[in-house]
């Protein structure tokens, strides 16, 4: 092949490996744009960066370049996503928009930098968009330049025309004490529309809302000598239920601002949406001292009183009475548990149904809380109701306080006949009375009043039966770790085996297997009584180990005449001695040993 | 000693035939309506035998007379010896509601019904009972010692556990029993502060009452009541339960 040749087939090859990259590339749409190439100064302008493409996956947060000629004032997305059918095949198709809201910060031309995006692998960029930022219009104002950089501080807009502010009445509080917390916008624009971008968040809080706007109605009010549109959006008590630093996110909303008509022919003017957001607020909650907490604290701080009151004096047959118990006072109302009911003798107390109000009047929430415990005697005569107390914090005071109810009664009468008929199913008790006495019996039998002294047998019994187990155990251990006790337990049965074919022998007058046996009886015990390895040790040498064991020399003669007699059935025409008295000697010996 | 025996065992059927026939002449004077009768009948059958069936008679006899102290006295004697007899509980329940004073007693529902579950099991029933069971355990125990298995270990804690039971029942009767328990069996009596009628009086109890004792002294006990409260009264005008 010619070298232009090779050429061309480099170059066709270099164009193939190109195309999948290609086919990839044209799959993803990146771009970036803003709504408006001039601005004036302190007026947001919408970055808008569209991510395309299909079967992307997870599409990370596109990287913003540097901007220093910008505040970033709020980032939002919105995703679409639509399924294709063709060709067999499903093309999952997605759309990203992400909004960044910015604001210039000085007068002059300016340049957007290229976004990036990294997506498996590969690096994306947008092209850089120019534009100008010109001085602001009529109204006077603090250019956006000079606040803190601060995304979050974008409450100001449009030259702090437009404002959604957020108050709390009290920076720091005890948990459980009440934050008042106020939304507002102020305006000096004409506004087209408005709708809620996001509530916010009240984490870490008993939420009572007191004022919800459902109409946007404008009050004039005049702030630093500037005359503004008010409008009193949300009003909420908040009651801490941790401590430490709590956060309340901004609330944000999207305003539609009536731009002024630039020519004749642009009648209805235009109008601009801006995204306010109010700043976030941070509550500093300081939990409720421990010291000198009382038993009785349900949790109230505030201010409370107690009362109790009984709807009856008296009770018949065992029906309820109602023992209400109301809190009444300002502070976390709803919170407040069940006070305890002290044990009342005779009287069974039920589980308390609840009511609770609460309305928001000089700028507390306020209300009661009523607990109503029926009360059922189970016992007749005068009941006492003791008095029920209370304790809770007082913020203002800073220390817990305890209130009580008065003690009160109330009279139970025919309780006992109550239960009777509940217990004979409704069927009219019109009297009473003993049971009557029991019958004749064939013989009567005499129960004892108590055990008698001889209930100390089956104790004896016991240790004695504890006393042998603890032997058994321990015989068993030695058996295992102590071979010379092994062997001596297992002689003495052998032993008896060993005596009784001896005595077979004895019986049926076999000498010759009468000597061997009582032989081996002789051996066989020794061996095992001192541990001797007898196989491999003569007559002799078994007498010497027994004379070291320190064994009477008595006995030790009996033995070597034994031994010299059985060894005779060795040597023929030798004559033994009486083979019974052999066996009883034996036998004596063996005792001895 | 063939005779021996043979006589002890016809004096103890002739106890048992004795106690057997004053009983059945108890009941039938108690059916005519002779309760004062029946009394006597009951009393001397209750003293050649001990059962709770004849206290429980008796004590029926001595409320239909109205004599309120002796009949809790005697339903108490019978609870002692038959304690899962409902009869025996309603009568002495019945009984009590009749009371002039009412003494509320002020224990918890749950001591309650710990002292009822202790007390279902008579004192005797108790005895045996942890002594079986002691026994039981022992046995456990051994085997445990001798075959090591955790099997054993799982019963030896049950059965003690068991034995436990009966024998906190066991003590619970004999503090009862050594409480000094009494009723009051005069139908009206004043306590004094001291042991004597010059003192000054102090309370008015009547029949029924279920009182200890804490000391007695020349004819005089002192006795208190559950509440707390207490003084000295004669002590015929009182009648220990056991």
């Amino acid at each position: 092949m010619s070298r232009k040749g090779r050429k061309v087939l480099k170059k066709i090859g270099r164009i193939l490996l190109l195309v999948p990259v290609l086919l990839l590339s044209a799959e993803i749409r990146f771009v970036a744009s803003i709504d408006r190439t001039e601005v004036e100064i302190g007026e947001p302008v919408i970055l808008t960066v569209i991510v395309e493409g299909e079967d992307l996956g997870q599409i990370p947060y596109p990287k913003l370049p540097d901007l220093p000629d910008f505040n970033i004032g709020g980032t939002s997305t919105s995703q679409s996503t639509s399924i294709q059918m063709a060709g067999g095949k499903s093309i999952r198709r997605q759309l990203v928009n992400f909004i960044y809201t910015l604001y210039p910060r000085s007068v002059g031309e300016t340049v957007i930098g290229p976004c990036e995006l990294e997506l498996s692998g590969e690096v994306y960029r947008t092209k850089p968009i120019g534009m100008k930022v010109v001085k602001g219009g009529a109204v006077p104002g603090q250019p956006k330049s000079a606040q803190a950089p601060l995304p979050s501080v974008s409450g100001d807009d449009v030259n702090g025309n437009l404002r959604l502010s957020a108050a709390v009445n009290r920076r720091s509080v005890y948990q459980g004490e009440q934050v008042v917390v106020e939304y507002a916008l102020y305006t000096r624009l004409r506004l087209a529309d408005m709708s809620l971008g996001e509530l916010p968040s009240f984490n870490g809080f008993w939420v009572e809302p007191i004022f919800d706007a459902q109409r946007i109605e404008f009050q004039r009010k005049t702030i630093d000598g500037v005359l503004y549109d008010y409008c009193q959006l949300k009003k909420t008590a908040l009651f801490p239920m941790s401590s430490g630093q709590l956060r309340i996110s901004p609330m944000k909303l999207n305003v539609a601002v009536l731009q002024s008509p630039r020519d004749f022919f642009d009648f209805f003017g235009t109008t601009k949406t801006v995204v306010i957001e109010s700043d976030p607020l941070v509550v500093n909650v300081i939990p409720l001292p421990v010291e000198g907490r009382p038993g009785d604290f349900t949790g109230g701080v505030g201010e409370f009183s107690i009362v109790s009151s009984l709807d009856r004096t008296s009770s018949e047959a065992a029906e309820p009475i109602t023992l209400t118990v109301r809190i009444t006072g300002s502070g976390n109302i709803k919170l407040v548990e069940r006070p305890t009911i002290p044990d009342i003798p005779g009287v069974r107390i039920l589980d308390p149904e609840i009511n609770e109000d609460v309305r928001f009047a000089e700028n507390r929430i306020q209300g009661y809380k009523e607990f109503n415990y029926p009360l059922i005697p189970q016992t007749d005569g005068e009941h006492a109701v003791p008095a029920i107390t209370m304790a809770f914090f007082n913020p203002e005071e800073r220390r817990f306080e305890t209130v009580s109810t008065r003690a009160l009664k109330f009279v139970a009468t025919q309780t006992s006949s109550a239960v009777e008929l509940a217990q004979s199913g409704g069927l009219k008790v019109t009297g009473s009375d003993i049971r009557y006495i029991k019958p004749d019996v064939k013989r009567l039998s005499s129960q004892p009043m108590s055990a008698g002294w001889w209930l100390v047998f089956p104790y004896m019994a016991t240790f004695v039966m504890l006393g042998a187990s603890i032997l058994y155990r321990r015989h068993q251990a030695r058996l295992i770790s102590d071979r010379a006790y092994a062997r001596k337990v297992r002689s003495s049965k052998l032993l008896k085996i060993r005596l009784n074919e001896v005595k077979q022998h004895l019986m049926k007058n076999r000498e010759k297997e009468f000597h061997a046996a009582l032989s081996r009886v002789l051996l066989g015990y020794i061996g095992d009584r001192y541990n001797l390895e007898v196989g491999a040790l003569t007559n002799e040498g078994i007498i010497q180990e027994l004379r070291v064991r320190q064994v009477p020399a008595e006995t030790i003669k009996d033995l070597e005449y034994l031994f010299n007699q059985c060894d005779m059935r060795f040597s023929p025409g030798m004559k033994c001695d009486d083979p019974r008295m052999l066996y009883e000697k034996t036998k004596a010996l063996i005792a001895k040993l | 000693m063939t005779a021996a025996l043979t006589y002890a065992f016809l004096v103890f059927l002739q106890f048992g035939l004795n106690s057997t026939e004053s009983y059945r002449r108890g009941n039938a004077y108690y059916e005519q309506g002779k309760y004062s009768e029946a009394i006597v009948a009951y009393e001397q059958a209750s003293k050649e035998i001990n059962n709770g069936g004849v206290y429980y008679n008796l004590g029926n006899s001595y409320f239909k007379r109205g004599m309120l102290g002796k009949a809790i006295l005697n339903y108490r004697r019978a609870n002692f010896l038959s304690p899962r007899d409902s009869d025996i509980a309603y009568n002495l329940n019945f009984a009590r509601n009749y009371r002039v004073d009412k003494i509320s007693s002020a224990q918890s529902p749950f001591m309650n019904l710990l002292s009822e579950v202790l007390h279902s099991v008579s004192l005797f029933e108790a005895q045996l009972l942890t002594t079986i069971l002691f026994m039981v355990s022992v046995f456990f125990l051994s085997v445990l010692v001798v075959y090591r298995r955790k099997a054993a270990v799982y019963m030896l804690a049950a059965s003690i556990f068991i034995c436990l039971f009966f024998f906190i029942s066991w003590l619970s009767w004999r503090a009862e029993i050594e409480g000094s328990h009494a009723v009051v069996v005069a139908p009206e009596v004043s306590a004094t502060s001291g042991p004597g009628a010059e003192y000054k009086e102090i309370l008015l109890v009547h029949d029924g009452a279920e009182v200890s004792v804490r000391e007695t002294r020349g004819g005089y006990a002192l006795f208190q009541l559950p509440g707390g409260v207490g003084g000295w009264v004669p002590t015929d005008a009182l009648e220990y339960i056991f």
